[in-house]
């Protein structure tokens, strides 16, 4: 008689010829799906090997390339004379005299906006502040 | 279920296997085929088609990701989570229909999932039990058979038949064997 045999004894009751076919495709099937794996592997460490000198191949072409060089330009400086010319003011006696307002007039010309005089006086200047200007 | 035998050298059998060795993949389908099918069984509630579609597809899962285990009970805890997987996703190719059933099916089994030594026991379980339904004589031939690993002409001896009819009482004791198992398995 045999050593009793724990193990064997499922699987003899539920062994017949399909679970056979079963053991030996699945066995193959295996066997190829580890086969690709290993191929596989091998051209994902290839690859990550041939990574740094690709690189390395790539900076050196791409240093030794002539890259064109910008033509220089021609900065010329040339001084800029301003002409000032003055004219005397002409008046005529058709042309009515220029009013003149005071100082609150002036401001009051203004009274919507923001306005002051600043500087000394006979000096002074007319500051105005714009409206802001309304989004549409 | 019986104990297993321990593979030697678990760690280097799923390195190598990680590593896309053949010759380990040969020795982990020697070992485990059988335990495989066994706790599919079991997961397909005896559905011999589905158990074994989904031992197919757990071998192919193993071969293209096996990984390295510090230990047997880490990798057969993974194999079974494997095979679980590859049980499920076969029930769901099947038919919308069907895979809507499947999964509340294995929805309502994890639920209420047994745990992992029990789940490993079951067929035994199943096995002794439907053993102990048959008459004694019946009940002692298969245990001589596949319990004590008795020859087909020892039994003869011992139960005073012929070889020929030993082998006969034996075929048809074994089919319904497996299919009172099945059924079992079918209904727990």
């Amino acid at each position: 008689m045999k050593r009793p045999n724990q193990e064997e004894y499922p699987r003899e009751i539920f062994d017949d010829e399909e679970l056979q076919s079963l053991r030996e495709n699945s066995l193959a099937g295996g066997l190829a799906a580890m086969h690709r794996r290993k191929r596989g592997r091998v051209i994902r460490r290839g690859a990550l090997a041939a990574v740094p000198a690709l690189v390395t191949g790539v900076v050196l072409i791409w240093s030794q390339l002539e890259r064109p060089v910008p033509a220089p330009m021609a900065v010329s400086v040339a001084p800029v004379h301003a002409v000032v010319k003055f004219y005397p003011a002409v008046t005529t006696g058709d042309v009515p005299p220029v009013p003149s307002i005071s100082d609150d007039e002036l401001l009051a010309l203004f009274a919507d906006q923001g306005a002051g005089l600043l500087g000394e006086p006979g000096h002074q200047q007319l500051v105005v502040f714009s409206r802001p200007v309304a989004h549409q | 279920m019986p104990t297993k035998a321990v593979p030697v050298g678990i760690v280097e059998l799923t390195r190598q296997l990680a590593a896309g060795d053949e010759a380990a993949f040969r020795e982990f389908h020697a070992q485990y085929f059988d335990r495989l099918y066994q706790f599919l069984l079991v997961v397909a509630r005896g559905q011999e088609h589905e158990a074994r579609e989904a031992l197919q597809e757990t071998l192919l899962r193993v071969a293209r990701h096996a990984r390295p285990f510090a230990d047997e009970a880490a990798f057969w805890n993974w194999l079974r989570a494997v095979a679980r997987n590859a049980a499920r996703d076969a029930g769901r190719k099947r038919s919308r229909y069907a895979a809507v059933l499947q999964n509340f099916a294995f929805f309502k089994r994890a639920e209420a999932a047994p745990a992992p030594a029990a789940e490993d026991l079951r067929l035994t379980t199943v096995i002794e039990e439907c053993l102990a339904e048959f008459d004694a004589g019946d009940r002692a031939l298969l245990q001589g058979k596949y319990l004590a690993g008795a020859t087909v002409n020892e039994l003869s001896i011992q139960f005073e038949l012929t070889a020929k009819a030993v082998e006969s009482r034996l075929l048809r004791l074994r089919k319904e064997l497996r299919e009172r198992v099945l059924k079992k398995l079918n209904q727990s």
